[in-house]
């Protein structure tokens, strides 16, 4: 509970700690406040991992009519610990011919490079940001790639063929997706006109809106990517269990294993984490204003926490519903999905943002509609520029980046399933004919 | 097969001598009927549905004997085989209903690319290609049997072919390569070498593994070896060594 | 132009070769099968298959066992369709003995055989999904097979290896509620299937994964030996139980469903529909069961006449063929088992060449091998 008392009376708190008085804060900013908070998230994201782990099972075993874990605690909510305890007290097992310098560090370089993407990620409004940093969001891109190395180290280092197949595998997807990752936020970023993560929660504060609805392809190629770049299913062939036996950690155990897999679930958290804030509004939530006008700013602050956490915890149910529901993708597939497809569908989505933004920008400034007022230093739709963009979105460029991708494609063997299509509509057909149920 | 023309001794007690003849409902049943009863191309007609089964009774009771093993006469296809290939099919019965063509090994690839080919036959499916040791009958211990079907006419055909220990058998692999691996098989079980595989290994067993495990002279309990000296360094039995150890030495 | 694209791999790309040993220890090896892949890049140049790790020599000890004793060794074959293993075997000593088994006993074995067949093909689906990657499936299919098996288990008492038939018919009569039992399982099991089209059968990825991977034209399959919907996928029309009946087949009404393409999908299709006509084969044979005794009058002691027989059934993975030679001893000659799975396991080598590892995962299951049965 202390921290959450610390959290209800701070900055104050550390203010009368240090004994400084504003505007001189240096200490209380940042030193010690950063530190608190730095105890905080990581306590908090590393108890969320491994409770996420728990949930993974729970919400796969009642996909898959079953309980899942029960035995440890009650509803087996106890299972994180004892997990983490078996991992902790399991032989560390080296291979003997693995390059063992690099065989150890290689889990740590992916956890650490995860972990610390955590520390620009607006957790809520005001002080619960550890650092807004004015590039947060190429931040977050370029740290979270590092990750990959560590993926690429272990499978090169366990010298074992499917080992190094798995990490030739990830480092490849994670190339390809971070690309459409990138491009998928660019249109975001012509909205909110800044690339820091707390600047692009308070745009979408101000416009009233989250980036979602004026960016619909956007965010759906940022939620492929992001599948892809954390290598989750569909995308998880760098693990796959059935071709790889694990991938690239095959010949890891014990607590290097354990590492690997906080990195893949703080990766996950990390993703959601930015489509939440990029696309989602980030920890603003509609009211928030008027609670913090009548409830006091503490409140506000930790609800702005709550709704960013819910929101994220959305986005991670989803994760774990197409894990437990879709095939995987084979290697070629997965390549053609992120260069043939997604890559220019975000050429495409920035390409048709940018024309509807200057077109709705005010004559003055060369648009046409003049959708785009100029308010408080920065630009904001009106209310008829929202709907304008609204529909421009979903309605226009979607449709024509289909058509479009559908042009590059059409001679793509993914693409013409047509004539396999016909055969199952014959099976079907008969089936008919002799009256028997037809699956839906 | 020498042992199949043995008459049947009329005392043989068999089960159910009295019965109604199950076979004759079936389309393998009689030669005639298998020859002529399917269309080419309608392998597979749906049986006529039938309201109550549970009365089912094939309708000719036809008197059940003991095993008969009949020289084939009236089977178009059978003369045709016996005609071209003359004295190297040496035997042509049906037992059971089930035909038998046994040939000369030097006729024995050329009969296999009749029946493939012939446009009575068309055996397009080689549907098992397996071996029988007979240690008592000299120069020819090893029967070569394959089972051929053809899926237009929907006939099945037995090929038996006598080798003696160590000869080659002629290999159907560039007639039907499904036999790759019963060959590699057969091989692997019985040590019979087939002329023309590609690639004939053992398959089954390791490919140091002395001894053809099929072979009558093989015993079951034949558990420590060469291969198991190698490769496992140690007895499975250790209680009585002394036995094991006379025997394998002797084996040796 | 076209003479480059028909060269060899290795020679345009000047890229080194990749041995990958995949098995026997390997999670979709269905068991411990050992494929020795030769690589460039992901793409499979080369392979070749090690079998043999779980071999029992069952051929030479039922040279040593009386015909009953041979039985068991059957459900150990494939063990995921014990049942139809078992079917095979009696039948084919049936017909060495001229024995006429009763009606109902036939009947009873067609039920429990199609079960079977529907347990094997679950279980086949469950698998075969599981290598594509979709998890869940498999734990759906295993809630229908716990069905089947409580059946089994009920009747016979073992629920894998479930030694149902004897030589003769069956050993005991059905318990009074074996009927209710299976016509509940037949009510569910339909939309069950059902279920698990929807969640594959337009799916895109599975699509992607499956259509075109792993075509076989049906020459080749003829001739490559190919039997069960390994065959049938390939659109070639022969089912050992409509071509030949065997037990009480010929009493039943159903079809035998075929592909067009021969390709993995085609496979998939063909499994999910043999499973309704499973459904609609119990539910003739139960409509219609007969009464009576489930034993015929068997010697004591088997001692078949000196000949020969082969028996072919269509079990879930093939034609299962028997071919005993007796002596006139009580026990066989020579007992030559016909494992569909062994031969079928041929064509992995024509199905994967040029395709992805992740393909070859999906060959090996769309060809539903059991290693019981492949290795004997």
């Amino acid at each position: 509970m202390p921290e959450i008392l610390a959290l209800l009376i701070a900055p104050d708190w550390v203010r009368s700690l240090t004994g400084e008085r504003p505007p001189n804060v240096f200490w209380a900013e940042y030193i010690v406040w950063p530190l608190i908070q730095i105890v905080i998230v990581l306590f908090v994201v590393l108890t969320v991992v491994a409770y996420l782990v728990y949930f993974e099972r729970k919400i796969s075993a009642f996909i898959q009519a079953r309980l899942g874990p029960m035995r440890v605690g009650p509803w087996g909510i106890l299972q994180p610990a004892a997990d983490g305890l078996k991992l902790l007290l399991k032989e560390d097992i080296i291979p003997i011919k693995a390059d063992k310098l690099v065989f150890s560090i290689a889990p740590i370089i992916s956890v650490v490079s995860t972990l610390v993407v955590l520390a620009v990620i607006p957790w809520g409004a005001a002080w619960a940001t550890i650092a807004n940093v004015n590039i947060g969001l190429l931040f977050v891109l370029a740290v979270s790639s590092v990750s990959v190395l560590g993926l690429v180290l272990a499978g090169w280092s366990s010298n074992s063929k499917y080992s190094l197949l798995g990490a030739l595998r990830s480092s490849a997807q994670m190339v390809s997706y971070e690309v459409g990752m990138g491009l998928s936020i660019i249109g975001a970023l012509i909205f909110a006109r800044t690339l820091s993560l707390s600047g692009i929660v308070e745009a979408q504060r101000a416009d009233g809106l989250p980036y979602f609805l004026f960016q619909p392809l956007g965010f759906l190629i940022y939620l492929i990517s992001a599948l892809g770049e954390t290598n989750r299913a569909p995308f998880d062939l760098p693990e796959a269990e059935s071709e790889l036996v694990a991938g690239y950690h095959t010949e890891y155990s014990g607590f290097r294993w354990a590492l690997f897999f906080m990195a893949e679930y703080t990766a996950m958290l990390v993703t959601s984490a930015v489509a939440v804030t990029v696309f989602l509004g980030g920890w603003y939530f509609p009211g928030l204003d008027w609670i913090k006008s009548n409830w006091g700013p503490n409140i506000y602050v930790l609800l702005s926490v709550a709704a960013f956490a819910g929101k994220i915890a959305v986005l991670i149910y989803a994760y774990m519903w197409f894990r437990w529901t879709w095939p995987r993708y084979r290697y070629d597939q997965l390549m053609e999905l992120g260069w043939k497809w997604l890559i220019p569908a975000g050429l495409a989505n920035v390409v048709l943002t940018g024309v509807w933004y200057v077109l709705a920008l005010p004559e003055a400034q060369g648009g046409v509609f003049g959708f785009v007022k100029q308010t408080a230093g920065r630009y904001v739709p009106t209310g008829y520029g929202k709907i304008y963009f609204i529909l421009t979105g979903f309605i226009i460029t979607i449709p024509l980046s289909w058509a479009l991708l559908a042009t590059i494609n059409r001679r793509s063997r993914d693409f013409n399933l047509h004539d396999q299509r016909q055969l199952q509509i014959k099976l079907r057909s008969e089936r008919i004919k002799r009256n028997e149920p037809v699956a839906e | 097969m020498a042992d199949d023309n043995k008459e049947l001794p009329a005392d043989k007690p068999i089960a159910e001598n009295e019965s109604d003849k199950k076979e004759e409902a079936k389309p393998d049943a009689t030669l005639a009927e298998r020859t002529e009863a399917k269309p080419e191309g309608e392998t597979a007609k749906p049986a006529p549905p039938k309201a109550a089964p549970t009365g089912h009774k094939p309708a000719p009771p036809a008197k059940k004997g003991p095993v008969v093993t009949v020289e084939i006469t009236d089977d178009p296809l059978i003369n045709k085989i016996k005609e071209k290939f003359g004295d190297a099919v040496t035997e042509a019965v049906a037992t059971f209903g089930q035909q038998i063509v046994r040939v000369k090994k030097n006729s024995y690839l050329d009969l296999c690319r009749f029946l493939q080919t012939d446009e009575d036959a068309l055996f397009d499916l080689c549907a098992d290609l397996t071996a029988i040791h007979w240690p008592e009958r000299k120069e020819e211990e090893f029967d070569v049997v394959v089972q051929l079907y053809s899926t237009q006419k929907n006939r099945r055909l037995r090929i038996k072919v006598a080798l003696a220990d160590g000869d080659a058998c002629p290999s159907l692999t560039a007639l039907w390569s499904g036999t790759d691996w019963m060959e590699r098989e057969a091989y692997d079980m019985f040590g019979i070498k087939f002329e023309g595989h590609k690639d004939l290994r053992r398959i089954l067993l390791p490919e140091d593994w002395p001894g053809h495990p099929l072979r009558k002279e093989y015993p079951v309990e034949y558990r420590d070896n060469e291969w198991t000296d190698k490769h496992l360094q140690y007895r499975e039995i250790d209680y009585d060594t002394s036995l094991i150890d006379v025997k394998y030495a002797e084996r040796r | 132009m076209q003479e480059e694209i028909t060269k060899p791999r290795e020679t345009l790309l000047d890229a080194e070769e990749m041995a990958l040993n995949m098995g026997p220890q390997h999670p979709s090896t269905h068991g411990v099968l050992r494929v020795l892949l030769k690589l460039d890049g992901e793409t499979v140049i080369d392979l070749d298959c090690d079998i043999g790790f779980l071999h029992r020599g069952v051929e030479k000890i039922a040279e040593q066992d009386t015909y009953a004793m041979i039985t068991p060794y059957w459900d150990r074959l494939d063990y995921v369709a014990a049942v139809s293993g078992d079917l095979c075997y009696v039948e084919g000593v049936e017909k060495l003995l001229q024995v006429e088994v009763p009606r109902r006993a036939e009947y009873l074995r067609v039920i429990l055989t199609e079960l079977q067949r529907i347990a094997s093909h679950l279980l086949w689906l469950g698998t075969h999904a599981i290598d594509i990657g979709a998890v869940t499936v498999l734990l759906y299919c295993f809630r229908e097979r716990e069905e089947i098996l409580k059946i089994f288990e009920d009747f016979i008492g073992a629920r894998l290896t479930a030694h149902a038939f004897r030589i003769g018919g069956l050993w005991w009569d059905v318990y009074p509620e074996f009927e209710t039992r299976v016509r509940d399982f037949l009510k569910i099991i339909p939309d069950r299937i059902t279920e698990y089209e929807t969640l594959l059968n337009t799916n895109r990825i599975w699509l992607s994964r499956t259509v075109g991977i792993g075509v076989l034209p049906a020459e080749e399959a003829i001739n490559l030996s190919l039997t069960g919907p390994v065959l049938r996928g390939s659109g070639v029309n022969y089912d050992v139980r409509k071509a030949q009946p065997y037990s009480a087949y010929a009493d039943f009404d159903f079809e035998v469903p075929l592909g067009e393409n021969g390709d993995t999908y085609d496979r998939y299709l063909i499994r999910m529909e043999e499973m309704r006509q499973s459904v609609r084969i119990i539910e003739q044979a139960l409509d219609g069961l007969p009464e009576g005794p489930v034993m015929a009058k068997v010697p004591k002691v088997i001692k078949p006449p000196v000949g020969e027989i082969y028996h072919s059934i269509e079990a879930p993975k093939g034609e299962l063929g028997v071919y005993l030679v007796s002596d006139g001893t009580g026990k066989p000659y020579r007992m030559r088992i016909r494992p569909p799975a062994y031969i079928n396991l041929q064509s992995l080598k024509r199905m994967a060449i040029g395709h992805l590892v992740a393909d070859v995962v999906a060959i090996i299951g769309t060809i539903d091998i059991v290693l019981g049965e492949v290795d004997r």
